[in-house]
């Protein structure tokens, strides 16, 4: 509990006083631990307590946000009382008994002592990496450890609570011959606390990071054009997340700045593509028990076999569009009023082999690593900027290219995918929209889309 | 919480009264701010929030280690568990220098940073501010078919710092701002454009100027095809040039620097960039986002010149930095309540050329205005090297011909300002901390249509 019903209750009161038709408060409490190492010695150890409640009020589609880390009574009488002035009858159901969910089984709060096994992985990525080549110039490591607890009250009668327990772990390895520099960046991150930095291993971590860092220093630049891209499996599936994920969220759906809107049961998709975004897989970084709303997560089928089937949707978004909640309101913390967000979302593994892919391609791109993209849900029009990638000749992966950042429009590019591999691979990653920057995963089988625009050189 | 109470300096009494107590060397920095934001969509006030945080933090330096802590709660148990906490920490980081606090007992000020006026501008005016961005967008022009973005927003901060040599000072500031992002229907397509505005007086902010360049942007993109893959000569609006310009920001760090991260290691003194090139770190900027009375150690602020003329004059650093590169040291401290000690720039400004937009659109007969960055995932710091989405106007003989689309820009960020052939005289009030006019370069590599 972390602060009393009765006075969330009174906080719900002074809420509603004035004419919303809904209230909720979101009440967060989350610890931090974080420690790198950069330079081969300890470099950084903070610790943090983040404290603080948001509250919503909703009178039809209209939308009242406030939040505040003064957390005395008195305090959020007034937050409660200046958001409910901004409004203009309802009358509050008998809240629930406070429903317990522990997801992921139990856990122990953050520890403030115990830090060897950490600063012992630091120094094992460091070492890895810096005994993986000479090039090797700088190593920065770090590992970070959050405890978020969330309490969540609604005027429906909704009052849920939920531990979220995440692990964070990277390497970004920097390397430098004749006057260049480049670096690798290779990251872990899932649901679970100290007792399970045993599931990551550090020293694959810090050799991935560091291999990567050598072959994109040594990679020539991409051909610029139009042409085929094999995309491999696991972050590959940021494609999925910026071409067509986003614009299936009803933030922009209700507001008709979608190119997706209207489209609910057509065909936006190439037969072989099925996408799912499922907030249930186990100790995934994606996952929740109950989203930021208290609505219990799901898995949605979002488009099967090429057709659309199902939106992103929150609480608002429902009221705007009509369209039943998925579970999906999501916000990175107090500060921010949730809003439809993806989970762990992929694309559904198909029948097709890595090399039949490849077979079919005379000149074009392997893309085997991915970087960050993004997309303006309103044009269709996304990016995303790939770390290491390959010259594809008449069915053979070839040399290696840098600097290949691949564009395209969402249903062109859905109606590219001609190809779905057999392997279905996921990985973490951050994504961030306007209820701030939350944790998620992408996903796919290696896919061949038919044309993309490659950013190289002529 | 509110804006006339003293929970801040309580708290900051008690971190420092505890740490005499127990002979602990100590900086606090803490802040608190406050904002306000009203979206109107389909002519109804679709969003309304305001809010009200705090965090402070402490750094605390015992010999050569140093440990940080920071809590958004000020009740004296969540104080002295940051205490303990930064104490566990600075057992685990054990540096190479004995840091020094800063003794000072006069911080300086720079009071027009914030305009009292602001506090008190009435809600409904606010509202007004806002429905006025959405209706003017759309009664621009009937192709506007939804403002996507119709925003008006303020917020007030105010910063502290005070360590357990006597050093103690705080500034505040504010600002509002106003934000519309308009779509039309292209045929099949929709074009979207936006435009964004900030002042420290509400009565200076322009909702109705706001609104009508994002409509007439949107517009304007209307029609947009691909350009074909080449070498063209680029003009980057003043706009893009400043996000050019951050690209390279970082690498001023003195930290950057000693963490060999940065391409401009070894390279102080040296002609890297364009001739037309001259940069100024500027913390007295007007209007500046990053504008400060003094840094994050305490010292007050100066002016630093990064380049001139092309020569990279100066690197950016702390009290430790400076002593441990042997460098200058400029004020530059960049620290917040739940980070370490760290470098930052302020307002960077690209000192203005003579030469008009115009005549630079007219510089050859084909010319590409880039108007928009649409993502930086394609951008690798370290080596410089970006491939990067835009979306731009094409310019022939120095006419605008037809918006363009879904094409990309590759190339290197050092390369790209070595080549720049002539900067601009038109630069506009900043809505952040980097300031420049148009730059224009030739033979930048462009990917599009096949």
């Amino acid at each position: 509990m972390l602060i009393p019903d009765h006075i969330l209750e009174k906080v719900i009161d002074a809420a509603l006083s004035q004419g919303a038709d809904f209230a909720e408060v979101y009440v967060e409490d989350t610890r931090k631990r974080q420690f790198s190492f950069l330079d081969g010695k300890p470099e950084k150890a903070i610790s943090g307590h983040t404290l603080g409640l948001g509250l919503r009020l909703f009178s039809g589609t209209e939308q009242i946000y406030t939040y505040t880390n003064d957390l005395s009574e008195q305090g959020l009488i007034r937050a409660a009382r200046q958001a409910s002035e901004a409004m203009k009858s309802a009358h509050r159901q008998k809240a629930i008994a406070n429903e317990k969910f522990q997801s992921f089984g139990s856990y122990t709060p953050i520890k403030t002592t115990g830090t060897e096994m950490q600063w012992n992985s630091l120094r094992l990525m460091d070492e890895t990496a810096r005994g993986f080549s000479t090039l090797v110039t700088q190593v920065h490591a770090e590992v970070a450890e959050t405890f978020k607890n969330v309490q969540i009250m609604n005027s429906e009668g909704l009052h849920r609570q939920e531990a979220r327990p995440y692990l964070n772990a990277f390497a970004r390895v920097f390397s430098e011959e004749n006057g260049n520099k480049e670096y690798g960046y290779e990251r872990t991150a899932f649901m679970g606390t100290a007792d399970d930095w045993h599931k990551v291993n550090f020293k694959e971590l810090a050799q991935l990071a560091a291999g990567q860092s050598l072959r994109i220093l040594r990679a020539t630049w991409a051909p610029a054009g139009e042409m085929p891209v094999l995309i491999d499996s696991a972050f590959g599936g940021v494609i999925f997340h910026e071409a067509c994920g986003h614009g299936l969220e009803t933030t922009s759906v209700a507001k008709d700045a979608s190119v997706f809107c209207g489209k609910l049961g057509q065909k936006v998709a190439h037969e072989s593509v099925t996408a799912i975004d499922d907030g249930t897989i186990l100790n995934s970084y994606g996952s929740l028990e109950i989203d930021d709303e208290g609505e219990p997560t799901q898995k949605t089928t979002l488009i099967e076999k090429g057709i659309l089937k199902s939106y992103i949707v929150d609480k608002m978004g429902a009221r705007k569009t009509g369209f039943k909640i998925t579970g999906s309101g999501r916000r990175q913390d107090y500060r921010f009023a949730p809003t439809s967000r993806m989970r762990n979302t992929f694309i559904a593994a198909g029948n097709s082999s890595f090399d039949e892919m490849l077979k079919d391609i005379d000149f074009g791109i392997y893309a085997k690593s991915l970087g960050g993209g993004s997309v303006s849900p309103g044009t269709g029009s996304y990016n995303f900027a790939v770390n290491e990638a390959f010259i594809v000749r008449n069915g053979r992966v070839e040399e290696q290219i840098k600097g290949a950042s691949l564009i395209g429009t969402g249903i062109e590019t859905l109606s590219r995918i001609v190809k779905v591999g057999s392997e279905l691979e996921l990985a973490p990653g951050t994504c961030g929209s306007i209820s701030g920057s939350i944790p998620v995963t992408v996903g796919q089988p290696p896919l061949l889309v038919s044309k993309l625009t490659v950013g190289g050189k002529v | 919480m509110s804006a006339h109470d003293n929970s801040v300096d309580q708290a900051i009494d008690h971190l420092l009264d505890k740490a005499k107590a127990q002979k602990l060397d100590l900086e606090v920095l803490a802040a608190q701010r406050s904002s306000t934001a009203i979206s109107f969509n389909s002519r109804k006030m679709d969003q309304f929030s305001f809010s009200e945080t705090r965090t402070i933090g402490v750094r605390l330096i015992h010999g050569k280690n140093e440990g940080v802590a920071y809590s958004e709660s000020l009740d004296r148990d969540s104080l002295d568990n940051i205490l303990d906490e930064a104490r566990a920490n600075a057992k685990m980081i054990h540096r190479d220098w004995i840091y020094e606090l800063h003794t000072s007992n006069q911080l300086p000020e720079m009071k027009e940073l914030f305009n009292p006026a602001l506090e008190s501008v009435p809600m409904a005016d606010k509202i007004l501010q806002a429905e006025k961005l959405e209706t003017a967008a759309l009664a621009y022009d009937k192709r506007i078919t939804n403002v996507a973005y119709a925003r008006y927003g303020d917020g007030h901060q105010q910063m502290w710092i005070a360590n357990s040599k006597g050093l103690r000072g705080s500034y505040k500031m504010n600002v509002c701002y106003a934000y519309a992002k308009c779509l039309a229907k292209d045929g099949e397509n929709s074009v979207m454009a936006g435009e964004y505005e900030t002042h420290h007086g509400f009565e200076n902010l322009d909702g109705a100027r706001v609104a009508e360049v994002a409509a007439r942007k949107t517009l304007e993109r209307m029609g947009a095809d691909r350009p074909s893959t080449g070498r063209y000569t680029v003009v980057f609006e003043n706009r893009v040039s400043e996000t050019l310009i951050g690209m390279i920001t970082d690498y001023f760090s003195a930290k950057s620097i000693d963490d060999k991260t940065s391409p401009l290691v070894g390279k102080l003194g040296q002609k890297i960039f364009s001739g037309q090139l001259t940069l100024t770190d500027d913390p007295f900027f007007k209007h500046g986002a990053s504008s400060r009375p003094f840094d994050d150690e305490g010292y007050p602020s100066q002016k630093t010149v990064l380049v001139e003329e092309g020569k990279v004059n100066a690197f950016l650093t702390n009290s430790v930095l400076a002593r441990k590169l042997k460098l200058a040291h400029t004020a530059s401290a960049d620290r917040a309540p739940s980070s370490d000690l760290d470098v930052g720039a302020t307002n960077v400004v690209v000192k203005p050329g003579t030469a008009s937009l115009d005549s630079l659109l007219n510089a050859d007969s084909k010319v590409i205005l880039v108007t928009d960055i649409m993502g930086m995932a394609g951008f690798r710091a370290t080596s410089g090297d970006f491939s990067i989405p835009i979306e731009g106007q094409l310019f022939e003989n120095g006419k605008r011909v037809r918006p363009l689309k879904d094409f990309l820009m590759s190339g290197n960020i050092l390369e790209l300002l070595r080549s720049v052939e002539a900067v601009g005289n038109d630069v506009l009030q900043p809505t952040g901390n980097i300031v420049s006019p148009s730059v224009m370069v030739r033979g930048l590599n462009i990917a599009g249509k096949a």
